[in-house]
């Protein structure tokens, strides 16, 4: 065998071999991850500078930066922008508090726990497609169970076809959906707390009030920092169940930008126009990532000492 | 019947003393607390309601009769039936769909895994000069919206011919899924110590000996959870398979779609199909719930 044999020849290259592991755990998934991540940008940046109606034999004409300019005298485009972050900052503004809280109330609830984190689990883990749909099943206009439940105590409302109802109510199962999320945060976070500052309020006579003001919460903020710019995030990648519930309608009044995408590229077939919206909220990703995320995630992952 | 108290004082003779020397504040003090119970409880089954009543409402509908799902006052109860499946599987391929979600979680997965695995050990433990930059591309790609990237990975599948084959999707996924385990797993190998790992290189084991007999044991349950929730993942990814997907590759998700026709829309079934989607993720969520969010929040809350 000539891993038992030492001669100068096998130890010179087995020394080259090790030097060169690294370098092939690294390599070939990195190499995977480059080509995905950055060939699909190079072809939407290169995409967006054209005119590329799909339908059209003849390809792709090259405009410049018009499908970008479009997009500051399109009306609609800042309708999207209007309804995207009206959408990301109303779910996002109520599922934060509300997980905190529910956190707060199960935190010491240990009777039926099983039960309850099946409940806060299985909303987390479900499709957004089934959720999309279920929903649109309980907003039925004649059958659905909430048009009937909000019926018994006399509010009458179109919910997914009014104009005015439709973006509350797609948010509605957006906040059934995450808050569980924020909640699983929160009770992850609340389970590293140190016992001695309750004990030193209990003993100084602190209100409950006071205690979650001066102390909980304090605490909890790298927890709910996560949560919120996590939130933020697939907030703001929202498709699927707004996909399915209005399909961006009624008129545009859900129609976030995602949506918009989808509409322009494969409903009307403009790759260009597509290509150029996709880019911007590819590029207000990125940005997202660059400042926010990474030094959260990173600092976080740096500190081995608070087990965060 | 013989009172186990009666041998002892009887209690009743010291209560009244007692009574009238603290009646007001212990019972004030208990008021308070009793009613806060009751709050709690109320508010925890209020709770429990909210997020549980519409899966509830899911799994009955698909039971339910047309007849009885479609009458108002709402039936809380009714005679269970499997129509619904039955029309799923029989004049509905649903089944081919559901397999077509299994091909492509699988092939996902492999790839990602056996790519994934060795890169995050080797961001964790060598030194590279560029470990923050590749942190971010991973982080990026992390959190880029589906709809930013659709219309390249569309046009790119076009033009390799693979549109409307699960060769699609699966590209897609390993796009999102590579480097998903790669930076979950990359905090969990960190959390290995590295003492073990220098003694085995001391004795003379290889970096790939090292990792694959000694620490990848250490980390197979965080991987097996980290490969789970990428699979539940997949499993739900809807947006890319709506667009790169044709009638007989859909994915279960997209399927669904399909009986949502312009002239009746299959509620029954949907539901069925809801039901048969979220099964096996729901159960995959329960196993791995320890790692569950962990995995939801990229690794930040351990």
């Amino acid at each position: 065998m000539l891993t038992t044999t030492h001669t100068p020849g096998h130890q010179r290259r087995s020394l080259i071999s090790e030097r060169m592991v690294p370098w092939l755990f690294l390599a070939p998934g990195l190499l995977v991850i480059l080509a995905l991540a950055l060939y699909p940008f190079l072809y939407a940046l290169s995409t967006s500078l054209h005119s590329y109606y799909l339908a059209n034999p003849a390809g792709s004409r090259w405009v410049g930066f018009d499908n970008f300019t479009a997009f500051f005298r399109d009306n609609n485009f800042w309708d999207n922008v209007t309804t995207t972050i009206r959408y990301v900052g109303v779910a996002v503004g109520i599922e934060i508090p509300l997980g905190f809280g529910i956190a707060l109330l199960l935190h010491t609830q240990t009777r039926f726990k099983l039960v309850w984190r099946a409940a806060l689990i299985i909303p987390v883990t479900l499709a957004p497609v089934v959720v999309g749909a279920l929903w649109k099943f309980m907003y039925n206009n004649q059958f659905g169970i909430i048009t009937y439940l909000t019926g018994l105590v006399g509010f009458e409302s179109l919910f997914l076809g009014g104009p005015n109802s439709a973006l509350w109510s797609i948010i509605v199962p957006e906040i059934w959906q995450w808050t569980p999320f924020v909640t699983l945060i929160c009770l992850a976070g609340l389970a590293t707390l140190p016992d001695e500052p309750y004990e030193a309020a209990a003993v100084d006579g602190a209100s409950a009030w006071q205690i979650l003001r001066y102390i909980t919460l304090p605490l909890m903020k790298p927890f709910l920092t996560i949560a919120f710019v996590l939130r933020l995030i697939t907030a703001y990648k929202v498709f699927d169940p707004i996909y399915l519930m209005t399909g961006g309608g009624p008129g545009i009044s859900t129609q976030v930008l995602s949506i918009r995408v989808y509409e322009l590229g494969f409903a009307t077939l403009q790759m260009g126009r597509a290509s150029a919206l996709a880019l911007l909220l590819f590029i207000v990703a990125t940005l997202l990532t660059k400042f926010v995320v990474l030094r959260l995630l990173e600092s976080r992952q740096d500190d081995e000492g608070r087990r965060l | 019947m013989n009172m186990p108290g009666k041998s002892h004082p009887s209690p009743s003779l010291l209560r009244p003393i007692r009574r009238d020397r603290t009646l007001a504040p212990v019972r004030s003090a208990r008021l308070a607390f009793t009613w806060s119970v009751t709050a709690r409880c109320v508010l925890v089954i209020l709770v429990f309601l909210f997020f549980a009543f519409p899966i509830y409402w899911l799994v009955t509908l698909s039971f339910k009769a047309d007849t009885d799902a479609w009458v108002i006052p709402p039936k809380w109860t009714f005679a269970p039936t499997l129509a619904h499946y039955q029309k799923l599987i029989t004049t509905w391929p649903f089944f081919t769909y559901y397999l077509n979600s299994f091909i492509v979680v699988c092939g996902a997965l492999f790839v990602s895994v056996l790519l994934g695995v060795p890169l995050a050990y080797a961001l964790a433990r060598f030194k590279w000069r560029q470990t923050r930059n590749i942190s971010f591309i991973i982080l990026n790609q992390l959190m880029m919206p589906p709809a930013a990237v659709v219309v390249p990975f569309y046009l790119i599948c076009r033009q390799l011919g693979i549109l409307q084959t699960l060769w699609a999707p699966m590209l897609v996924y390993v796009a999102f899924t590579l480097p998903f385990i790669t930076w979950i797993m990359k905090g969990f190998f960190e959390s290995v110590p590295h003492d073990i790992e220098e003694a085995a290189l001391v004795d003379g084991a290889g970096n790939f000996q090292v990792l694959w007999h000694i620490v990848l044991p250490l980390v197979l349950g965080a991987l097996s959870s980290t490969t789970l929730l990428a699979a539940i993942t997949i499993w739900n990814e809807f947006f890319f398979a709506l667009v790169l997907t044709g009638t007989t590759t859909y994915t279960a998700p997209v399927a669904i779609m399909g009986l949502w026709t312009q002239y009746t829309v299959y509620w029954g079934s949907i539901a069925a199909g809801g039901v048969l989607i979220s099964l096996p993720i729901v159960i995959v969520g329960l196993i791995v719930q320890r790692h569950l969010v962990t995995g939801l929040t990229f690794g930040a809350v351990k």
